[in-house]
């Protein structure tokens, strides 16, 4: 059997999604054609006063009524999963196969009934064509076209040759009296208008298939390649970091007196030396955890307590602000415990850079307050992390979360600073369909230190 | 601390597993100074066999070292090979990379720290788990 595969697919999964999509549009499309025939129906008997015979009534009628069951029934079939996206069963094409072929039949019946080459609506044949030329692979259009060609044709000759009845809707002449070179004519123009459409509509939707493939391709080894720079990134930051390291381990046996006395001039130094060297570990770092959560394509979300996710953070934390001599508070202020649909340790990175950052720019004896709420609507998780930090100027803001960014104060104040933690508080953000809004100052009255306020939103399970 | 205490110590054994040598050297003097004897290897599978031959207390073990064999292909080896030892891993990449190495989880080590590390902060670390085994 055929597998109704385009010979030049290369990611099936995304052919089976072009084609459901189609799918779906045709069921819908049905609706709207059974419609125009029932208000056809309407204005041929109540309106146009043409007087159709009893077949013609009740074959329209049958028409209308069999195309509305097979369109519910092939609607159900399309909801009902029953449709694989696998080759060998029931799959999409096969199914768009199945609804052309029922078009195909009930729209030769309709045409028979209202005078074939006579009829209006014989150049739905056309339409069916191109539309089948989109979806099926080109050979088996052209079966079906000329199927639909032959079969045409032999009722047209038929009926001309007085073999079988003959249904008019109006005064047109019967094709019985026509000469039969002129139904000849008629029935090329025909055959030719058909084929030409396939074969327009089918080199174009094969062309823009293959474009659609070949897109899909540039832009899976652009993903590639960018993949590939960040964990050439990693290895590259890791090796910085490595000697770094040896140096920062023999300053500590240095500063400790291990390898002898040392002064207190020589220790002040060291101490200077150890601090630098240990920036540059901490900037290695977070280029690399920039790198990992872009290397973090693959995530794995589960159902999350947030409460009990910001309790661990909290408790791995907690020694940082009593060191740093800053109040840290937390509150929950949630109606209902639900869940959130998260990375866990992605939201732990997440929840440690925005708590190392309040304290790195919170100055000695001031406060940062963690708060979990809902949102106004209740449907999102609120964070907000308020400090009573240096405060972000208003015109950086919008630029604060670009990688490597430091808003200028930062410099200012002389705390060893990192750009690079909120890019990646934004990455996991967009990584969870959630939101993030910084508001500084977040108290105007203290002029040195006006604050800060982070605004997370991340949406409840359900 | 009084002699018998000392006594103790000195019988620690530490093998320190790293492919930098700085670090194996700055470490080992660091726990020399604390008169622990240290054995140190620069590869995977000669720590295994010094493991197995020296019979350490504890081993501090890096993670990111030259292929093949990287720490947690060692310290799974170990654990294979029923040698239970306390483990601390001693690498730059698990904080830097987000990872939460608790417990447990992941590989089982029984400590992860992220390198470098305050002196004090390892040496009490050494000895929590060195005196939680006599108990």
């Amino acid at each position: 059997m055929i597998n109704l595969i385009p010979a030049n697919t290369t990611d099936l999964d995304y052919l089976w999604e072009l084609v459901s999509e189609r799918n779906k549009w045709f069921i819908k499309l049905r609706y709207a054609a059974v419609v125009m025939l029932a208000s056809l129906y309407v204005f041929i008997v109540f309106f146009s006063g043409e007087k159709l015979s009893n077949i013609q009534y009740k074959g329209i009628i049958a028409i209308f009524i069999l195309t509305l069951i097979y369109n519910l029934t092939l609607s159900y079939i399309f909801n009902s999963g029953k449709i694989r996206n696998d080759i060998r069963k029931f799959n999409p094409i096969k199914f768009a196969f199945l609804q052309i072929v029922f078009d195909l039949i009930s729209l030769m019946v309709l045409v028979y009934l209202t005078g074939l080459i006579n009829s209006p609506f014989y150049l739905f044949f056309i339409f069916h064509a191109i539309i089948g030329s989109m979806i099926l692979p080109g050979r088996l259009v052209y079966g079906i076209v000329l199927a639909v060609l032959m079969i045409f044709s032999f009722l047209t000759l038929s009926v001309h040759f007085g073999l079988i009845d003959e249904f008019l809707i109006s005064n047109t002449g019967s094709i019985v009296n026509l000469k039969t070179t002129y139904v000849f004519l008629n029935l090329i123009s025909f055959w030719l208008m058909m084929l030409v459409s396939v074969m327009f509509s089918n080199n174009l939707a094969s062309a823009l298939y293959k474009r659609d493939q070949q897109l899909i391709e540039a832009i899976y080894e652009l993903e590639l390649s960018e993949k590939e720079k960040q964990r050439y990134v990693l290895a590259v930051v890791h090796e910085l970091k490595s000697p770094v390291s040896a140096i920062v381990s023999y300053l500590n046996l240095l500063i400790g007196g291990i390898a002898g006395e040392i002064n207190d001039k020589a220790k002040d130094i060291l101490l200077k030396m150890k601090k630098r060297s240990e920036e540059s570990i901490s900037l290695t770092n977070n280029i690399i955890e920039v790198s990992k959560v872009k290397l973090l394509d693959v995530i794995r979300k589960e159902k999350i307590d947030p409460e009990k996710l910001v309790t661990e953070v909290i408790d791995k934390i907690k020694d940082k602000f009593s060191g740093a001599n800053i109040l840290f508070t937390y509150d929950d202020e949630r109606e209902t415990e639900r869940a959130i649909y998260a990375d866990e340790s992605l939201i732990k990175i997440l929840f440690s850079n925005i708590i190392s950052n309040a304290i790195k720019y919170t100055p000695s004896g001031g406060k940062v307050t963690l708060k979990i709420s809902d949102s106004e609507k209740k449907d999102k998780l609120l964070i907000s992390l308020s400090d009573t930090g240096i405060g972000i100027p208003p015109d950086e803001i919008s630029k604060i979360s670009d990688e490597f960014y430091r808003a200028s104060n930062v410099k200012k104040n002389k705390v060893e600073g990192i750009g690079l933690g909120l890019s990646v508080v934004k990455k996991i953000i967009e990584q969870h369909d959630g939101s993030m809004k910084i508001v500084s100052p977040n108290n105007k009255s203290n002029k040195d230190n006006p604050g800060t306020t982070i605004y997370i939103e991340i949406p409840y399970v359900g | 601390m009084n002699k018998q205490n000392l006594g103790k110590i000195m019988d620690k054994k530490i093998l320190i597993i790293d492919d930098d040598p700085d670090i194996v050297e700055a470490l080992t003097l660091l726990l020399e100074s604390k008169n622990y004897r240290v054995y140190s290897e620069n590869d995977p599978g000669k720590g295994f066999e010094s493991a197995v031959s020296n019979k350490p207390d504890l081993i501090i073990l890096d993670i990111m070292m030259d292929d093949p064999d990287d720490g947690f292909f060692f310290f799974k080896k170990l654990r294979k090979n029923d040698i239970n030892v306390p483990v601390i891993i001693y690498s730059s990449v698990s904080n830097a990379l987000g990872f939460d190495f608790g417990k447990n989880e992941m590989i089982g080590a029984e400590e992860f720290i992220d390198k470098p590390a305050e002196p004090e902060l390892l040496l009490k670390t050494i000895e929590k788990y060195l005196n939680g085994k006599d108990k």
